[in-house]
């Protein structure tokens, strides 16, 4: 799809008619477009330097491409806007590790990362990436709070981890499909031990 | 497809530090990666208090921090070790279940049935109970006592070996059982020879002999020790053992427990806030370096002396004076406002009391 055919995605879609701020152009991966107010925009270090940098006029915003951003998709970029929106004009907490630190996970928050574990893992990744504070906070919390109640194999399965036993098992493989010989070597060592022989030279 | 471990280790780092007690433990059970960046990462948990409660067939560990509480069994199995995370606090709703591929036990009956053929020796002892909400799984082939060290290991890394209190009790605590718990205190005892010193406000220890509590003692340093007292015989040990530990200055609070300290001198016994102190003998040159001692500093609160021989008691009030009324006696103290009692329960009480207030 090209950029001119893309959907436009508006997060804060209320907010335009009324309010004369300035509503940035992104674009994910996919060539889906969002319009973010600059106030949302200044949750995300990264993205708040990059627009200051760029110094686009309001004109400009409209009539130059969307800023892309490369490594992140349109469903996990959609989540991380509507975030920033919802929390626009808050403070950036700053762990400087002087105060232990208190994570709570708000109503909005807790609704909005009610989503399947992959996207999860996308929106903390995305969260780093564009260095989001607070949003990366909430989404650590709530993949710690997956843990709660859980046993190591249900929790393999929810953060789709493999055992210690799989883990050596895929590396062997791994291993062995690098060297065809080392499986018929090792075979060859172990009938030798169960013969009693000390050396395998 | 992403997954947890594609996060960068900084957001994994970041989980981690997020994590409740419980979880901690249960994330080091899951794959070396995240044993591993538990064990490396620098979790703030302060105020940590470790109990570690011994049975020939079961050994509880509870590790407090703050509100947040993990109280988890480690039970022997024909199979293996049975792994019982007690049910403490109420949880968020149940999960739907999952596909599990791993092996899991089946629902297990609110009482574990005996599985190793004979009865516990403490059929009283709670981590043998498992309630509907406790959470249990099998570890195939694994020993229970090799589990709870390699779990105490971890933790006592995260805590860069200190924590507020460390109990260590044994959950049938006679004699007569000493020959079935003793090869697991020596596993433990193992593990400690090797590991530490684990640094300590508060250490409350159970232990059989005096060659173990040696162990035990060169492993902490606590500023409180309290030992547990166990059933006659008591059991005799050489004081000087005590006063070379290094940290046996430090130590305010203590208490000897069943162990009776031979070839005392109680000049090295002046530190205390707070003492109770059982002791072979006990004579009044010994009571008139106490009195002069704590009548020079108010730092001793109390001191309690149970004693098996005071071969010159006839000759207390020679030393003390006249007391203010049978066995009791009052100084005041120097320079300040608190006076010295010394009381002497009656002498088949076998006790003088040293009391500042």
């Amino acid at each position: 799809m090209s950029v001119e055919n893309a959907p436009v995605v508006d997060v804060d879609e209320a907010a335009i008619p009324v309010e004369k701020k300035m509503y940035y152009r992104f674009e994910s991966n996919d060539k889906k477009e969002f319009r973010v107010s600059e106030l949302a925009i200044q949750q995300s270090e990264t993205l708040n330097r990059l627009v200051e940098a760029m110094g686009y006029t309001s004109e400009d915003v409209e009539n130059k491409p969307a800023i892309a951003i490369e490594n992140i998709d349109g469903k996990t970029l959609k989540l991380v806007f509507q975030w920033c929106e919802h929390h626009k004009g808050e403070a950036i907490p700053v762990d400087d590790g002087s105060v232990p630190k208190i994570v709570e996970i708000p109503e909005f928050d807790a609704k909005l990362m009610d989503i399947d574990n992959g996207l999860l893992f996308k929106l903390i990744w995305a969260a780093d990436y564009l260095n989001i504070v607070q949003l990366l906070n909430v989404s650590c919390k709530k993949v710690a709070n997956m843990a709660q109640g859980k046993t190591p194999a249900q929790l393999r399965r929810v953060y789709l981890l493999p055992s210690d036993e799989e883990d050596e098992a895929a590396k062997r493989a791994a291993q062995e499909a690098q060297d065809p010989r080392a499986r018929e070597v090792e075979e060859e060592f172990e009938e030798r031990k169960r013969q009693g022989g000390n050396s395998f030279f | 497809m992403l997954t947890f471990l594609n996060l960068p280790n900084e957001i994994l780092t970041k989980v981690v530090e997020e994590l409740d007690i419980s979880s901690i433990f249960i994330f080091r059970r899951v794959c070396h990666h995240l044993r591993n960046l538990i064990d490396d990462s620098k979790l703030s948990l302060r105020e940590t208090n470790i109990e570690i409660s011994v049975d020939d067939q079961v050994i509880g560990l509870s590790i407090s921090c703050g509100q947040d509480i993990v109280k988890i069994g480690y039970r022997t199995h024909e199979n293996g070790c049975v792994l019982i995370n007690k049910y403490l606090a109420p949880l968020p709703p149940p999960p739907p279940p999952l596909p599990l591929t791993s092996k899991l036990l089946p629902p297990v009956p609110p009482k574990f049935p005996i599985l190793s053929g004979r009865r516990p020796i403490f059929p009283n002892n709670p981590w043998l109970e498992i309630s509907k909400n406790d959470m249990t799984h099998l570890i195939e082939g694994a020993d229970f006592v090799e589990e709870c060290l390699k779990d105490l290991d971890g933790i006592l890394k995260i805590l860069r070996w200190r924590t507020n209190s460390f109990r260590f009790s044994l959950e049938y605590n006679h004699p007569s059982v000493d020959h079935l718990l003793s090869p697991v205190v020596s596993r433990f005892l193992e593990f400690f020879l090797k590991k530490g010193p684990l640094h300590m406000n508060f250490a409350s220890i159970s232990i059989l002999t005096p060659d173990e509590l040696l162990i035990v003692l060169r492993w902490i340093e606590p500023r409180k020790l309290h030992l547990n007292m166990r059933p006659f015989p008591r059991t005799k040990i050489q004081a000087t053992e005590f006063v070379k530990l290094g940290y046996w200055k430090q130590i305010e609070i203590f208490n000897s427990g069943s162990f009776v300290l031979t070839g005392v001198d109680f000049r090295d016994f002046l530190h205390f806030k707070n003492a109770i102190v059982a002791v072979e003998d006990v004579n009044c040159e010994d009571v008139k370096v106490l009195k002069e001692a704590f009548l020079r500093s108010t730092n001793v609160k109390q001191f309690n002396i149970v004693y098996e021989n005071f071969a010159d008691v006839l000759k207390l009030s020679e030393i003390l004076g006249k007391p203010v009324t049978t066995g009791r006696w009052l100084f005041l103290i120097p320079e300040s406002r608190l006076s010295l009692k010394i009381s002497m329960n009656p002498p088949n009480h076998h006790c003088l009391n040293f009391v500042t207030c």
